[in-house]
């Protein structure tokens, strides 16, 4: 079940037409369902950049949408694809050194509540330090099958890869996760939580 | 040529495996698979952090039956708490052993509601404050209490003339004397009442072997029966104040011819029973002459 689901394909591939000669409402209609998840996709592996990547992506996705032709799951897929090959790129550019910024709310998508965004930010940093202990194929696998929600044939078209590497890979991300878990101690994961969070107190600040 | 997973022996741990893992990736637990609750509660926080999806209802299914376990020993051990102190508070209540004022209100309560064996604190007390009013009017003093307390004639009645024989000094010893009222024992042992150098006990004794004596509330009819007069003023050796005073009582105490402590009721009684000139004198009677 996918979340664009609610457009038919008739429907869809006339929005697919629309929106390929600049009919922004039409792109809006297909994207629209995609953005949470892309969204979600794009933070759980780049904490810092996720604005821009999803800004990139869905500046590719509206460029190359008149080469695109296919039903409302491929194009799930192809977006995601995008995004997928936008993460690998940004990966490779990357310096070792890590931004400090990825957790303000804008880089995070949360709301207003700047306690909830906090512990919002808190745990999504707990979630990317486990992921980050996953090799790199099993973390894209598991992320495109749970927060993607794609299928199978999806993922291996997103990630370029036949349907059993997939199945293949996320076997071994559950039993990596598994073995992570068994090493984490009962009372939790105890990370150093980044910065702002910790409650320290800015300087020139006292209490 | 078969292909692989063609056979069911083959097929089956396959299928077996691609479902744990869907599952898994679902974020749900399967069912024979709580190694993997873990790594199912991570995808669900997975896909609830990142994904907006709704968050994980429970932990995973082998914490949940704990939790419920917890609860209801935590039910158990509540009701447990508040039947026992409902039911120490009904036994204190009962026995009267409640503090005055709360015991008037249980007994007001419960008289209320028809339960008519809490005992008012009046019931105890009463006697002793009923003693100056009982000098008062001689007969009825004795009388009232009993009817008063009306509830238990029997033991409470017979401690108030005891109580009442006794000094009214004594009053807040005979309170805690009340508790020799209700120990016999106490009486028996004479000695500690004698030997004590609160004489007041002397008295204690002796309420209780009034009580004892049924005749003794007749005694307290009579004229001499103020209690507390009427033993004074007969016989010396009875106030418990003369203990104090001559050492006549002492002297007498010990003896206490078994006789006397089986008059019993006599040898305190003596004193009271003294009151009771008749069985009293008897008792006294003796020692006295001695």
């Amino acid at each position: 079940m996918t979340a664009t689901s609610a457009v038919d394909q008739g429907s869809f591939a006339a929005s697919v037409r629309a929106a390929a000669t600049g009919d922004g409402r039409a792109f809006e209609r297909l994207v629209g369902p995609l953005i949470p998840r892309l969204d979600g996709y794009l933070r759980a592996q780049v904490q810092d950049a996720a604005d821009d990547l999803r800004s990139d992506v869905l500046l590719a996705a509206h460029s190359g949408l008149p080469r695109f032709s296919g039903s409302e799951a491929q194009f799930r897929s192809w977006v995601f694809t995008i995004a997928h090959h936008r993460i690998v790129d940004h990966r490779r550019r990357q310096r070792p050194t890590e931004s400090l910024d990825g957790v303000d709310g804008a880089s995070t998508g949360f709301g207003s509540d700047p306690e909830a965004d906090a512990l919002a930010a808190q745990r999504a940093e707990e979630l990317r330090a486990i992921l980050d202990r996953l090799p790199a194929a099993q973390r894209e696998v598991l992320l495109l099958r749970t927060v993607a929600d794609l299928s199978i044939e999806q993922t291996a078209e997103a990630v370029g890869r036949s349907a059993g590497a997939v199945k293949l890979l996320q076997h071994r991300a559950v039993r990596s996760l598994r073995k992570i878990f068994e090493a984490i101690p009962p009372d939790g994961v105890t990370r150093n939580p980044p910065e702002g969070i910790t409650g320290n107190p800015p300087e020139g600040v006292t209490r | 040529m078969s292909r692989r997973g063609d056979h069911p022996s083959m097929r089956f741990p396959h299928r077996r495996s691609d479902g744990t893992i869907e599952a898994v990736l679902q974020g749900r637990t399967p069912a024979d698979r709580d190694d993997l609750a873990e790594v199912s509660a991570f995808v669900a926080d997975l896909r609830h952090v990142f994904a907006g999806e709704p968050a994980r209802p429970s932990l995973s299914p082998a914490i949940r039956p704990i939790e419920a376990r917890t609860l209801s020993r935590v039910r158990f051990a509540f009701a447990a708490a508040v039947g026992g102190a409902t039911l120490a508070f009904g036994g204190f209540a009962s026995a009267g052993a409640l503090p005055d004022s709360m015991q008037r209100e249980v007994a007001r309560v419960a008289d209320r509601i028809g339960l008519g064996f809490v005992p008012t604190p009046e019931a105890h007390e009463p006697t002793g404050d009923d003693a100056p009013a009982g000098n008062g009017t001689p007969g009825s003093g004795n009388d009232d209490p009993g009817g008063a307390s009306g509830g238990d004639p029997g033991s409470s009645d017979s401690d108030d003339p005891g109580t009442h024989d006794s000094v009214p000094d004594n009053d807040t010893d005979d309170d805690s004397g009340d508790g020799s009222d209700h120990s016999h024992p106490d009486d028996a042992d004479g000695d500690d009442d004698n030997s004590g150098p609160s004489d007041d006990d002397n008295s204690g004794p002796s309420d209780d072997d009034d009580a004892d004596d049924p005749d003794e509330t007749d005694h307290a009819e009579d004229p001499t029966d103020d209690p507390d007069e009427a033993d004074h003023a007969e016989d010396p050796a009875d106030d418990p104040d003369d203990n104090s005073g001559p050492s006549d009582d002492h002297a007498e105490d010990p003896a206490d011819d078994p006789d006397d402590n089986s008059g019993s009721g006599s040898s305190g009684s003596g004193s009271s029973g003294s009151g009771s000139s008749g069985s009293g004198s008897s008792g006294d009677g003796e020692p006295v002459a001695a």
